[in-house]
């Protein structure tokens, strides 16, 4: 704990709750790292920002650490999600902000954007879940269980790259690309009236 | 053989002489013509693809859960129409380009129509004795308006639930009369079962014959008053200057079709439209960001968007601030374009039947003001996906909406001048080029006809 105190909470705070509200930067929520091997592994490379720690502490110190976070930092499960439930939470509880499609939303009374949900981790996301950075309202277990968060990231996961059959997705941007993409149809059939009419020649 | 069969049909019908009539009408050739004709090609793929789905959809608010294709909806409540229609998009086969297909070709068939409106205006096609199709054609408009706006909602997914919401307020928000309007249309306050098939009856039956029967309309008075013609040499009130239904132009027009049939299939195949799965089924307790309708009504959200803020009060009356830009505003567009025949008589001062057209440089003030609308309505579009594009832009919303504002009352005054500018330039130069102005050259068939 010691450990963890001097050398992590810098970023992570104290509690493992994430300094940044741009979660992807510095400092992402810890609280759904449950795995000591996952947290091992993050120390001994250093993802993204996070410095390697296999040059300033023993792998001793290292191991103490990987279980600190794993048992007392974490407070989320992310086992046995159910990807149909997690669906419908993510609808009541998260598209109001980051719509459906996961890609994010325009916000008119927050004063900045829900931001696209793509190439998000699991824990990432449950810790935002729990944490709340941001202006995202926190969502503690008494709204929601480990269980129904475990589902919702499923649901997240499966979104980011979902079996959409039927052609380019447009990003799932929604009518707005679709009417776009309407409209170089129809200037693209007068063009070949336009053909037409001059005898369907050059 | 043929002409055999042809002998035995004539001596019994006297067909010929008429055939004839018929093949012999001339239409004139300009690919300006042709924009109302991509409609009416999108308006049978329409009528073909949603004739198929009628085959699967199931109209109806039941209750069900879902066992398909696609897993994360598995177990799910849900409406038997969303069900319906995501069978029809998983597990029929052909199922999902035909859904699409149908789907962009309602974007199409609008975008046609506006194209074909467009044309007409700023030709001024719509002078006497074309008054009376100019307003067939705007009722063809509102009633594609109305079934695109119909067929987005029955599918039942959580966008179409979020559109059909905004349309029931929009409606209730009428003075003293909403109340009974939406429980006309919507059978009750939604959510309540009665809405789908109320909606989905009137889809695939009352719109689409009244499309048809208008379309049928529209074509007989062309027949009838003749085409109208670009100026040129030749060409007055009185004679028409074109090609003959029969063999060249009907040759035209299938290759129209085909061509209109190949890009809507094309969209249909490669292009995703309405991925109602993204979307799950509507619960009235769910909503979600980037909730636009169709193209056609975007203009519509955009005023809604724009609007402030403001409710207000007639003596113990209130009237909600959505009636302004939701009811009001496009009541007002569609009276104003109904009207403007009759309008543009007081303009011109000019009360005399016409078939050639009158260029857009030569009715300046016209021309401006189609363009200044033309600007507004834009901007209006923008604001109707301002939200999807400040996020695929990374700028903020409320910043965004604030600079629409603006340009909601800027936009179209720069446009309207800076067009009437360019018109009277061009009229000064073609006034001083008239007399040597060049004959134009015709290479095909030259049939005059005598107007009635």
């Amino acid at each position: 704990m010691q450990i963890y105190l001097q050398q992590c909470a810098k970023c992570h705070g104290p509690t493992g709750e994430g300094i940044s509200a741009a979660v992807t930067i510095a400092g992402p929520n810890l609280w759904a790292e449950d795995d000591p091997g996952r947290v091992m592994t993050a120390l001994e490379v250093g993802p993204s920002h996070m410095p390697r720690f296999e040059y300033i502490l023993s792998v001793a110190q290292m191991h103490a650490v990987s279980d600190y976070v794993a048992h007392t930092i974490a407070q989320i499960h992310l086992n046995g999600g159910d990807l149909s439930r997690g669906g419908e939470l993510f609808r009541r509880n998260c598209a109001a902000c980051h719509r459906t499609a996961v890609r994010g939303g325009g916000l008119v009374f927050v004063g900045t954007n829900a931001p696209s949900l793509t190439g998000k981790s699991a824990a990432l996301i449950a810790g935002a879940i729990r944490w709340g950075p941001g202006p995202m309202p926190r969502f503690p277990p008494s709204v929601l269980s480990d269980h129904q968060v475990a589902s919702i990231v499923d649901y997240i996961r499966y979104v980011q790259q979902p079996a959409s059959p039927g052609g380019s997705a447009l990003n799932w941007y929604g009518p707005v690309a679709e009417g776009f993409v309407a409209w170089v149809g129809v200037l693209l059939m007068i063009g070949i009236v336009m053909w037409i009419e001059k005898g369907g020649k050059g | 053989m043929i002409a055999s069969i042809a002998r035995w049909l004539d001596s019994r019908t006297r067909a010929a002489k008429f055939a004839r009539s018929i093949m012999n009408h001339v239409f004139p050739d300009h690919w300006s013509f042709m924009l109302g004709e991509i409609a009416l090609y999108a308006f049978v793929i329409l009528v073909i693809t949603g004739t198929f789905m009628a085959l699967f959809f199931d109209g109806s608010s039941a209750d069900v859960v879902y066992h398909g294709s696609y897993a994360p909806l598995v177990g799910v409540h849900m409406s038997s129409a969303y069900q319906s229609v995501l069978h029809l998009s998983f597990d029929v086969p052909a199922g999902l380009v035909i859904r699409q297909m149908h789907h962009w070709a309602a974007d199409i068939f609008l975008g046609a129509i506006a194209a074909h409106l467009l044309r007409i205006y700023f030709t001024a096609a719509y002078r006497k004795p074309r008054e009376l199709n100019w307003m067939i054609g705007l009722t063809l408009l509102l009633l594609a308006i109305a079934n695109g706006f119909l067929g987005y909602s029955i599918c039942d997914d959580l966008l179409s639930g979020a559109g059909l919401r905004i349309g029931y307020s929009i409606l209730l928000s009428v003075p003293v009369i909403g109340p009974w309007l939406t429980f006309l249309a919507f059978g009750g306050t939604i959510p309540v079962s009665a809405t789908i098939p109320r909606l989905f009856a009137m889809h695939i039956f009352l719109f689409p014959a009244l499309i048809a029967t208008l379309i049928g309309a529209h074509l007989a008075l062309i027949w009838r008053q003749m085409h109208t013609n670009y100026p040129g040499k030749g060409r007055n009130d009185r004679v028409i200057v074109g090609s003959r239904l029969w063999p060249s132009y009907t040759l035209k027009s299938i290759g129209l079709f085909l061509f209109v049939f190949a890009v809507v299939a094309a969209l249909g195949s490669f292009v995703q439209i309405d991925p109602v799965w993204i979307y799950g089924p509507f619960k009235a307790d769910a909503i979600l960001p980037g909730a636009q309708p169709d193209w056609y009504l975007g203009w519509i959200e955009g005023a809604m968007r724009l609007f402030p803020s403001v409710n207000t009060h007639f003596g113990k009356w209130l009237i909600p601030e959505v009636f302004f830009p939701g009811f009001l505003f496009p009541a007002v567009v569609f009276i104003l374009l109904y009207a403007f025949p009759f309008i543009d008589k007081l303009i011109s001062l000019d009360f005399r039947a016409h078939n050639v057209l009158r260029m857009p440089w030569e009715q300046p003030f016209n021309t401006a003001l189609g363009c200044a609308v033309l600007a507004f309505l834009s901007v209006l579009f923008v604001a109707g996906g301002d939200d999807v594009i400040a996020v695929a832009a990374g700028a903020p919303l409320a910043w965004m909406r604030e600079l629409l504002r603006y340009l909601a009352f800027a936009a179209p005054l720069l446009t309207g001048v800076v067009a009437y500018a360019i018109c009277e330039t061009i009229r000064r130069r073609r006034s001083r080029a008239i007399p040597a102005q060049p004959a134009e050259p015709f290479e095909r068939s030259e049939v005059n006809v005598e107007m009635r």
